[in-house]
């Protein structure tokens, strides 16, 4: 494939990834984050600026590629600390079993 | 002329409430009475009169009066004061105004020249009444069943002097009580300061417009049906062809996206990368008709639809359709359909084949049950139409509070189903329905009678109730508890949790799977925490270590003749912001004590196996692991030799309770002796609020049991069998206390024993 356009960083993401993916840790992260952005309000509060997106624009013809470039940069901004830093956490533990990678 | 809808209801609610006064009552909260009457105009004055159906010739006049106002305030009409008073104001041509007035007495309000306004809002199940009210002055008679237009005779629609029978954004209904969904679809309320009369212009809350249909540049009307998928595009249909398609996709879906075995894993995780660039980010799709994977965000998968002519690929990480030609993402109702059955089986498959070791301590299959979108059946539906009122919840709703009747000195059984039905957690449970019986005869499961207690109390019935019932079941399946002699309420609290948990076996399936010994049921789930105890040999150091579950924590308190305080209480500074005076014996006081390490004394000694000797040993206790709801047992009534009394020690107890320094795992910090932790450590997993109290008054041999309970975050009431009262925090926190309850502030994800996820008890 195109591994080698990658850089060593990137190569070392998609190891991570991988694994992530094989033992089905990454479904469960998902599910995790999901769940706490849900409960911590980010989906509420991201869903209410959606709407107002929408109002702003007066879009008739909103796509969901327009909506996500509006959001994503909120988004990323409203996640709390303390999910980034569970994550964090839990994705280290993840890789302390996984020393071999 | 009162009732209109005058200020914008924070919900629909409050707005119908408003319509369902009676004609004539004027009982408006004041803000609205004001601004409603304000502008009010001549017809307004003859107020009140609601019911009258005023004559033809009234009518007319009104009309009349109507249109010249409305004449006055829009600044077209020509013909003011040209209509003919013969008891209808024969419109066209004769009275230009901003809108017309038809023959038969009716004016239609316009907002414009030519446009017809709907002055009709919500779909109101309350007729009459509002009607009538609204409609007084005017009289047009309100039998028009069908009757869409928007104004009446005489309801001229546009002027600011007279009243309009409805206003747009009146919630009231014209006379019309069918529902409304099959209307087209309104526009929404915009402020219309002709048209709106006394009303401040003000967006109602409504239900939202039927969704228009959508773009679609390439190709047809997408009309997006918020509820579930509507034809998607015609690209979409015209991959639905023939019979393979539905399987091909779900192998798509099955292999890429969704993944629920180690085999589809591992391939998902070899192969899907973009094949332009490598990543495995950027919004990775795949390409419907061929095997491709490209990313979106670098637009190589458009590249891909564009050179080979492939206009469909389906989102990777949310299993979405994207078209290509629509620019868009299409929701296809066949194809949203495949989707969620190759989702949720996945879930289900993934935590039952994980191999990771962390998951299979999840038994449970459905660890990650997706919430699943809730639409009405048609039992609902009825249901929900038998059933209209609304209740709305606020800071001073009691729904929850209700009094047990004493059936016998049975205040013992009232203050712990007190606690048990204000465990946050537990009411989740019994509320949402999650028992299911599998008792050979379901009049004799307990937890049934839990589930009914529950709905008898939160019912909203503030009278007392009667607990017949549940007292029989207590006598039944806890027969040293029976009679009407005064119990301990502790011991009724272990007995029933005991019942509970053996009643529980429908419930929660999987618990004897895994592990026969762990028990799945809500009980477990709640109130199960594991007791660690270790006996340290003295002369080889070697720790034997047992875990027990337990259910709650007896207390020694200071005092007592069997107990041991070798410190002196106070010494050392409060943990826990307790209230900490010198002399005062605090909760943590109690716990530091009963997880000291002990020395269990030359008369004691334990055999240990590593010496194969009988050695003295020290015994420490500690948690191993924390339940949901930790309750602690104050051990007052003392049985010794030497005699029986109460101690009534006061202990001080706190609100919030860290459980850290007494956990298994803080044994060396405490060793070295860093009890204390900073209070903001960011560790929540241990932090419990207390929720409910039961309290002793009188002697060992003779007294009676009440309760604290907390409603909502900040509310606590005292429960005194049938009596409750508001109490203060500081009522609460300087009574005896007896038996305290404390709920874990933060619910973990992974402890799969409790659904609850990330939520905040309170």
């Amino acid at each position: 494939m195109v591994v080698s356009k990658m850089n060593k960083d990137a190569q070392m993401r998609a190891a991570i990834n991988h694994k992530l993916i094989e033992t089905g840790e990454r479904e469960l992260l998902k599910e995790l984050l999901r769940a706490k952005l849900i409960g911590c309000g980010w989906k509420d509060q991201l869903k209410a600026h959606c709407k107002e997106v929408i109002k702003e624009k007066v879009l008739e013809h909103v796509t969901v590629d327009d909506l996500v470039a509006e959001i994503t940069p909120k988004g990323r901004a409203l996640v709390p600390d303390s999910v980034k830093k569970e994550l964090l956490q839990r994705i280290r533990t993840f890789l302390a079993r996984h020393a071999s990678l | 002329m009162a009732l209109l809808c005058l200020v914008p209801p924070t919900a629909p609610g409050a707005a119908r409430r408003l319509l369902g006064q009676k004609a004539g009552c004027q009982t408006l909260s004041p803000p609205l009475a004001l601004g409603a009457r304000g502008k009010g105009g001549g017809a307004a004055a003859s107020g009140g009169g609601g019911a009258e159906e005023a004559e033809t010739a009234e009518t007319a006049e009104k009309a009349e009066r109507k249109v010249e106002a409305e004449a006055k305030v829009e600044g077209k009409v020509e013909a003011a004061g040209k209509v003919e008073a013969a008891g209808k104001v024969d419109a066209t041509g004769k009275v230009e105004t901003a809108g017309k007035v038809d023959a038969a007495g009716k004016v239609e309000t316009a907002e414009g020249p030519g446009r017809r306004v709907e002055l009709k809002l919500e779909p109101e199940p309350e007729p009459d009444p509002a009607r009538e009210a609204e409609q007084g002055p005017k009289g047009e008679p309100k039998q028009e069943p069908e009757d869409e237009n928007p104004a009446r005779s005489g309801g001229g629609g546009g002027s600011d002097e007279v009243p309009l029978p409805t206003l747009p954004s009146d919630p009231s209904r014209p006379p019309d009580p069918s529902p409304r969904r099959s209307r087209a679809p309104r526009r929404r309320p915009r402020p219309r300061p002709q048209t709106r009369l006394r009303t401040p212009p003000q967006p109602r809350p409504r239900p939202p417009p039927r969704p228009r249909p959508r773009r679609g540049p390439g190709g047809g009307c997408l009309d997006v049906d918020f509820a579930v998928g509507p034809p998607g595009c015609s690209h979409v249909n015209s991959f639905k062809v023939g019979e393979n398609w539905r399987q091909e996709l779900r192998v798509i879906y099955q292999c890429f996206v969704w993944c629920g075995t180690p085999e589809t894993r591992k391939s998902k995780a070899k192969s899907c990368i973009c094949h332009v660039c490598g990543t495995h980010l950027n919004r990775l799709h795949s390409c419907l008709s061929c095997v491709f994977f490209g990313c979106f965000t670098e637009k190589h998968i458009h590249e891909h639809a564009e050179t080979k002519q492939h206009n469909l690929a389906v989102d990777l990480y949310y299993g979405g359709i994207y078209c290509f030609m629509c620019k868009d993402y299409v929701y296809d109702k066949d194809i949203e359909q495949i989707a969620k059955e190759e989702q949720g089986e996945a879930l289900k498959l993934q935590a039952s084949t994980s191999t990771e070791v962390s998951h299979q301590q999840c038994s449970m299959p459905g660890l990650s049950e997706k919430y699943p979108t809730w639409e009405t059946t048609k039992p609902e539906l009825e249901l929900l139409g038998h059933n209209p009122r609304r209740r709305r919840i606020t800071s001073s709703f009691t729904i929850g509070l209700r009094g047990l009747i004493n059936l016998g000195n049975t205040c013992f059984m009232n203050c712990i189903v007190q606690a048990l039905t204000h465990t946050p957690i537990l009411r989740d449970f019994f509320l949402s329905d999650r028992h299911r019986c599998e008792m050979p005869s379901p009049e004799l499961c307990l937890v049934c009678e839990m589930s009914s207690l529950f709905r008898e109390l939160y019912s909203g019935n503030p009278s007392p109730h009667v607990p017949y019932k549940l007292l029989h079941l207590v006598w039944i399946h806890a027969r040293h508890l029976a009679g009407y002699r005064q119990q301990d309420a502790h011991e009724f609290l272990i007995a029933a949790l005991d019942v509970l948990h053996r009643h529980c076996k429908g419930d929660d399936a999987g618990k004897a799977a895994n592990n026969p010994n762990h028990c799945n049921c809500i009980i477990d789930q709640i109130f199960t925490g594991g007791l660690q105890s270790d006996v340290t040999c003295q002369a080889c150091h070697g720790v034997s270590t047992t875990i027990d579950p337990c259910w709650d924590i007896s207390l020694d308190l200071p005092g007592s003749c069997t107990s041991f305080w070798p410190m002196s209480p106070g010494r050392e500074s409060s943990v826990n912001g307790e209230s900490h005076i010198p002399g005062i014996t605090t909760l943590t006081d109690c716990l530091r004590r009963f997880t000291r390490p002990e020395h269990l004394g030359s008369s004691a000694k334990i055999k240990c196996g590593s010496c194969q000797s009988y050695q003295e040993s020290t015994k420490q206790l500690t948690m191993n692991k924390l339940p949901v709801v930790a309750c602690f047992h104050f051990k007052r009534f003392e049985h010794s030799a030497k005699q029986r009394r109460k101690i009534t020690t006061y202990i001080s107890f706190p609100l919030e309770l860290d459980m850290t320094p007494f956990m298994a795992s803080s044994k060396e910090s405490r060793m070295n002796g860093q009890l204390q932790l900073p209070t903001n450590s960011g560790n929540d997993e241990n932090k419990y609020s207390l929720f409910a109290v039961v309290n002793h008054q009188g002697t060992l041999e003779s007294g009676h049991y009440t309760s604290f309970i907390r409603h909502h975050k900040d509310q606590w009431f005292k429960c005194d069998d049938a009596v409750i009262t508001k109490a203060s925090i500081k009522d609460v926190l300087d009574s005896e206390g007896y038996l305290l309850f404390y709920h874990k502030q933060v619910l973990e994800h992974e402890s799969e024993k409790v659904k609850e996820v990330n939520t905040q008890a309170y």
